[in-house]
C-alpha cells in the first residue's frame, strides 16, 4: 500500500525534447550520447544543416549537382564525427560544418571507397537531408521580370543566366562594377516588391 | 525563426555574386551557419536565380536585351528568329511554330550616344510607352529587342513601331525609326 502511494507520489518522468527544439551545442551532444545511432538527432542535424550546405555549394562551385553532391559529402563526415565524439565544442556545431565545408570544397578529390563505405553506415540518414527551400511563383516571377527597366533586367539576366561577374557586366553595359551592384540591388528590391517580400526572402 | 543581428538583403546579394570583401564573405558564412533566418533570406535569393535562368534560358522574356545573353541562349541552342530592321521602312516578321524566341537587331548609329531609349508608338507615331536606357551593342552598332512566342501580341496581325532616341542633358533626338509587321501566320513565306 505504503509503495503504491510512493510510486503515485513520483514525478512523470520528462519525455526528452524534440531535437529540433535543442540548440547546436545540445543536439552534438544527443548525436554523440546516441553513438549506436540516435536517428531523431542524426536526422534533426541533416535537416538544419542540408540547406547552409548546399547553398554554400552553389556559391563556391557553381553548380548545383556539385552542391548536393557537397550536401552529402559534408553532412556524411560531420555525422561521422560527431558520433565519435570528436566534435568538442558542439555548441559551435555550424562553425564546424562550415569548417568542413570549406575543406571540401578545397579538396574535391576524396576517395571513393570512403565514401562509399560512410553510405553505407549513415545512408538512411542522409535521405532525410533533402534541402527545404522556398519555392517561387515562376508565372508571377516571369512578369514582374518583364515589368523591370531594361538594365536592371539585363543586369538580372547577366548575372543569373550568363553567370558573368560585376566586372564583365559593367564592361558589356558601359558602366562600373560599383553601379552594376547598385542596379542589382535595385532591381531585386523591385523584384521583391512585385512579388511580395515573403516570395523571394522568407 | 528570428535573427537578432541580421544581414540585409543588400549585402546577401553581393555574397551571392561575388561582390563582398572576402573578409566580410566570411563572416557572413561563419553567421549563416549558426542562424537559420539568415540562411532562408538567402535561399530566396538562390530560388530567385534559379528561376530567372530556368525563364531565360526558355526564351520566357521580351524587350531590349544584352547582347551577350542572346549569343549565350543561341550557343545554347534556343531557336531564335532573327529579323533586321532598317530605318524607314516596314518590314514583315513572324514566328514558325518550332521558334522559341524572336529577336530583332536594330542597327542605330551609336557614335556619340551615351543613352538610348526605345518608343513603343502607335500607327500615327504616337509614343505609347518607352523602353529607357536599354543596353548597346556598340560592336554591331545596333539594340537587340526580343519577343517570346507566347506573348498575346504574336497571336495577331500588328505592327511595332519604334524611334530610337539619344538622350543627354541636352534634351532627346530621334536617330532613327523602324517598324516590324507582324503576321500570326509566320514568317515572310508561309502558306
Amino acid at each position: 500500500m505504503l509503495d503504491a502511494a510512493y510510486a503515485l507520489a513520483m514525478p512523470e518522468p520528462e519525455p526528452a525534447p524534440s531535437p529540433r527544439l535543442l540548440p547546436d551545442g545540445e543536439l552534438a551532444l544527443r548525436v554523440r550520447a546516441g553513438a549506436a545511432g540516435d536517428r531523431e538527432a542524426e536526422a534533426e542535424v541533416c535537416r538544419r544543416f542540408a540547406l547552409r550546405i548546399r547553398l554554400y555549394g552553389i556559391r563556391h562551385l557553381r553548380d548545383g549537382a556539385a552542391a548536393a553532391d557537397l550536401v552529402q559529402e559534408v553532412l556524411l563526415t560531420v555525422l561521422h564525427r560527431l558520433r565519435a565524439g570528436e566534435v568538442r565544442e558542439g555548441e559551435r556545431l555550424g562553425s564546424y560544418v562550415l569548417g568542413a565545408c570549406r575543406l571540401a570544397v578545397s579538396d574535391r578529390r576524396r576517395a571513393a571507397s570512403r565514401r562509399e563505405a560512410l553510405l553505407g553506415r549513415f545512408g538512411a540518414d542522409l535521405a532525410l537531408a533533402e534541402p527545404e527551400g522556398p519555392r517561387l511563383d515562376v508565372d508571377r516571377l516571369d512578369r514582374c521580370l518583364d515589368g523591370l527597366p531594361p538594365r536592371e533586367r539585363a543586369v538580372v539576366q547577366l548575372t543569373f543566366f550568363a553567370e558573368r561577374a560585376s566586372e564583365e557586366i559593367a564592361r558589356e553595359l558601359e558602366t562600373t562594377p560599383g553601379n552594376v551592384r547598385v542596379v542589382r540591388h535595385r532591381a531585386l528590391a523591385h523584384l521583391r516588391a512585385c512579388m511580395g517580400a515573403d516570395e523571394v526572402s522568407p | 525563426m528570428i535573427c537578432a543581428d541580421p544581414w540585409g538583403p543588400d549585402a546577401l546579394l553581393d555574397y551571392w555574386t561575388a561582390d563582398l570583401p572576402p573578409d566580410e564573405a566570411n563572416e557572413l558564412e561563419e553567421h549563416l551557419f549558426a542562424c537559420e533566418a539568415c540562411t532562408a533570406a538567402l535561399a530566396g535569393i538562390e530560388a530567385l536565380a534559379a528561376s530567372v535562368q530556368r525563364l531565360t534560358a526558355a526564351g520566357r522574356f521580351r524587350a531590349a536585351v544584352a547582347p551577350s545573353v542572346i549569343d549565350l541562349l543561341a550557343a545554347r541552342g534556343l531557336r531564335i528568329r532573327t529579323y533586321h530592321p532598317r530605318p524607314g521602312e516596314t518590314i514583315p516578321c513572324g514566328a514558325a511554330p518550332e521558334d522559341q524566341l524572336l529577336v530583332a537587331r536594330v542597327p542605330v548609329d551609336l557614335r556619340g550616344v551615351s543613352r538610348l531609349d526605345l518608343a513603343l508608338c502607335d500607327e500615327r507615331w504616337i509614343e505609347r510607352s518607352r523602353l529607357v536606357d536599354v543596353p548597346l551593342d556598340r560592336v554591331r552598332g545596333e539594340v537587340l529587342i526580343a519577343e517570346r512566342v507566347d506573348e498575346p501580341s504574336t497571336r495577331t496581325a500588328n505592327v511595332l513601331r519604334l524611334r530610337a532616341l539619344a538622350v543627354d542633358a541636352h534634351g532627346e533626338r530621334e536617330l532613327a525609326s523602324y517598324a516590324l509587321a507582324h503576321d500570326p501566320r509566320g514568317p515572310p513565306g508561309t502558306p
